[in-house]
């Protein structure tokens, strides 16, 4: 990073960290309501009414406390120290929940004791608020810190705390007097005594709370010292003074109605019983709906694609221009928008599962069984968001404290039906129940999606079975206020993340789509059929030689290429296998290709004997093969870089494709 | 009464008076804000008791069985 001051965002999981950071830098990280969804650094610029500044925010993962022993915690401590090193920390915003200030202030003790620059900002005000307004300049005086509350929601109180952040750490900050001394009688007298003496001790301007700010700079001073685990009976001691200063800045006593929300609908959702029943049912309606509620928005899509197409095909089929317009890059591209819809509910579903606090519900009711078969309930949040993408989920594993269960989670995340694969389900189901109503698919869908939590959790369970045993894998999560999601901000970060989905595939799809229709219509033989010319074409050339492969599982070579392409990124298959089928079967009566949605040209695609390329057993074998396959490159690298262990990605790798190699076929052989 | 918060009936308030185990665990409940005194109670125990809900305060808290056998407390009543 570059050598700009890094002004960092601490504070326990949970607390609005990346939501301020969202406010200040104008990104749009996403915010969960559960403790644990930042797991890495992020970086922005702070921007303050329209002016950009040279400090550089940093969001951090959530920690209790610099002594806490965590993974993530790391990551926080490590940036810390680097900063102190480096000399470039101008100040850190600890964030700390105002609704949990009691046990949270600890942290605020600590930071202030070991000398470092702080101010803190109170999130979640306007929850607190409503309760119990607290008395702010005591408690900005009892903290010795000034304090700025903060009503994340609406962005309430972010250019205050950037005032008091660029009053307070107006200069360089630098470990007062106390700290120094405190240092320099642990022992490192040596080391002390090679250091320089602080040159400016200038006063800055006392803050309204009449605090004054630091007024030396920091000094190199050995960053371990500062992290060193505090006793027992100091963090004790700590606690109750935390008791004692929140009860006395309240103003009022706290009628505690939220909580009192929270827990009763918690009796229901968390009932040892019903519990179960109403996380299935979530579940199966968050499933099964991606393909209900998306059904109009795909239809109308599908229907602009082909109508385009056709157009365009009038304006001259023979003009190799508009050839490659409409049965290259249309039909490309619509192939693989149509399923954009799904993808949408997708991570809108996902999203309101996340924010709306709901999401540590189920990953309490889920760790009980989990435990038993080698995960933890925290594997669940993973899980889920590997329904979106692996690569994320397999980051958001470090959340998970024991090494072992972490590993098992981040080897069977692959099984999870992430969002590449929904366009290639929604095909291949759409093939299947072509002209029948679509709750059949609906329910389908959903049940891959719940067989695909299945196959994660049997493996886990076979995993369980040969791993060593580890005892140091514990649990303890709080349970955060259900919130209800602002919907429009749901809508703009679902739509964010879709936007991203289309984006990173519109270059491979293109790219793809142009190597299909080139390699289908060159060379050229001008007097021969159209079927001919595909089999004397490269790509039929190419497919002659690997159809040998793929014939066990009843696909041709156009199959085995599509199949091929979705190694470089699985919703490839879709637009790649609709160019090919476009470019590769004819209709009959004109000798055209077909303009018709993909669903119809694969009922009407024909093997070179004139049997029917896709039959139920051909679909569902490639069904098998995607299920268990690992097509995506980019998860065994992250699985690499998470575990650190290249036999643990290359295992992984090999076994799943060996395994949905040899699934499809059997499927193939079975059902034909 | 006094024994581990793993043996605590449901619904019963109870004072801690022992984090027992390792740092990483103590540390950890530490972080949660639970110390000596703090008024604790089971508020339900799910799957066949391997997970408890607990109340601190006005919060609710999930943890394994083996880390409820950490936490040493007496009844209140
Ligand atoms: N009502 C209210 N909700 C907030 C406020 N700040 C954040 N939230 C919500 O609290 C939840 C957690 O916010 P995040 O910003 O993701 O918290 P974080 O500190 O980054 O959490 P981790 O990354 O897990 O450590 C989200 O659902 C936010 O929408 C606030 O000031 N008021
Ligand atoms: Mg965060």
């Amino acid at each position: 990073m570059s050598k700009s001051d890094y002004l960092i965002l601490i504070g326990p999981p949970n607390s609005g960290k990346t939501t301020l950071f969202n406010w200040i830098t104008g990104y749009k990280k996403q915010t969960v309501n559960y403790p644990g969804s930042t797991v890495d650094l992020s970086f922005g610029l702070v921007r303050q009414k329209k002016a950009i500044s040279s400090w550089t925010l940093v969001d951090t993962p959530g920690v209790y406390s610099l002594s806490s022993p965590s993974s993530e915690g790391e990551v926080t401590k490590n940036i810390l120290k680097e900063a102190i090193k480096n000399k470039n920390l101008r100040g850190i915003v600890l964030v700390l929940d105002a609704t949990r200030l009691k046990r949270q202030m600890v942290f605020a003790f600590q930071l202030k004791e070991l000398g470092l620059p702080v101010i803190l900002a109170l999130s979640m005000y306007d929850i607190q608020k409503q309760e119990s307004p607290f008395d702010l300049s005591t408690l900005s005086k009892q903290l010795g810190i000034p304090v700025c509350p903060i009503e994340g929601l609406l962005g309430g109180g972010v250019f205050q705390l950037l005032d008091a952040a660029s009053i307070h750490f107006k200069d360089r900050p630098m470990f007062p007097a106390s700290a120094r001394t405190r240092f320099e009688n642990s022992g490192f007298k040596e080391l002390a005594a090679k250091r320089k003496k602080p040159k400016s001790t200038k006063k800055l301007a006392p803050m309204k709370t009449g605090i004054t700010s630091y007024g030396h700079k920091i000094s190199s001073l050995p960053s371990d010292i500062l992290f060193s685990t505090w006793s027992k009976k100091k963090q004790e001691e700590y606690l109750k003074k935390a008791k004692k200063i929140v009860d006395k800045v309240s103003i009022q006593k706290a009628t505690d109605k939220i909580g009192k929300r929270t827990r009763k609908v918690d009796s229901w959702l968390l009932h040892p019983v019903f519990g179960f029943v109403f996380l299935s049912l979530i579940l199966f309606t968050f499933f099964s709906g991606i393909f209900w509620i998306a059904q109009p928005f795909m239809h109308f899509i599908d229907s602009s694609f082909s109508w385009g197409a056709d157009k365009i095909l009038n304006l001259g089929e023979n003009r190799f221009i508009w050839n490659f317009i409409a049965n290259g890059v249309l039909t490309g591209f619509g192939a693989f928008l149509v399923f954009v819809p799904q993808v949408f509910i997708l991570f809108l579903g996902l999203y309101l599962l996340e924010d709306s606090g709901y999401l540590s519900r189920a990953v309490t009711l889920v760790d009980g069984p989990f435990s038993r078969i080698g995960l933890s309930g925290k594997s669940l949040f993973p899980f889920l968001s590997a329904f979106a993408c692996a690569i994320p989920a397999t980051l958001s594993a470090r959340s998970i404290s024991s090494k072992r269960e972490r590993w098992i989670t981040i080897f069977v995340l692959p099984f999870m039906t992430c969002s590449a694969r929904l366009p290639v389900y929604a095909l291949l189901l759409g093939f299947l129940f072509y002209e029948s109503s679509a709750w059949k698919p609906g329910l389908i869908m959903s049940l891959i999606y719940l067989l695909s939590l299945l196959l994660g959790i049997l493996a886990s369970g076979i995993l369980n079975i040969f791993l060593k045993s580890d005892k140091s894998s514990s649990f303890l999560m709080e349970l955060p206020l259900y919130r209800r999601p602002v919907l429009f901000s749901v809508f703009l970060s679902s739509w964010s993340r879709t936007k991203h989905f289309i984006r990173k595939a519109g270059p491979v799809i293109f790219t793809f789509t142009l190597i299909m229709w080139i390699t289908t219509h060159f060379p050229r033989y001008p007097d021969l059929r159209p079927e001919e010319q595909i089999q004397k074409s490269y790509a039929g050339q190419f497919g002659q030689m690997i159809e040998p492969v793929f014939k066990h599982i009843g696909g041709d070579w156009r199959v085995g290429v599509s199949l091929l392409s979705a190694f470089v990124a699985r919703e490839v298959f879709v637009p790649v296998l609709a160019v090919t089928l476009k470019n590769t079967e004819f209709e009959e009566s004109t000798g055209k290709a077909f303009q018709s949605p993909l669903t119809e040209t694969m009922q009407k695609a024909r093997l070179a004997d004139g049997r029917p390329l896709f039959s139920t057993a051909s679909i569902l074998a490639l069904l098998v093969f995607f299920m268990l396959s690992l097509q995506c490159l980019s998860t065994t690298g992250i699985a690499y870089k998470e575990t650190g262990s290249w036999r643990f990605a290359a295992f992984q790798l090999i076994s799943f494709n060996v395994l949905a190699y040899m699934g499809a076929v059997l499927s193939y052989i079975l059902l034909s | 009464m006094t024994c581990s918060l793993k043996d605590l009936p449901e619904k019963v308030q109870a004072r801690v008076i022992d984090l027992q185990g390792e740092l990483f665990t103590t540390q950890h409940l530490m972080d949660m804000g639970i110390r000596n005194n703090t008024v604790i109670k089971v508020i339900r125990k799910l799957f066949f008791g391997s997970n408890y809900i607990i109340e601190i305060g006005n919060e609710h808290l999930v943890l394994r069985k083996h880390v409820a056998q950490c936490l040493k407390v007496t009844t209140l009543f």
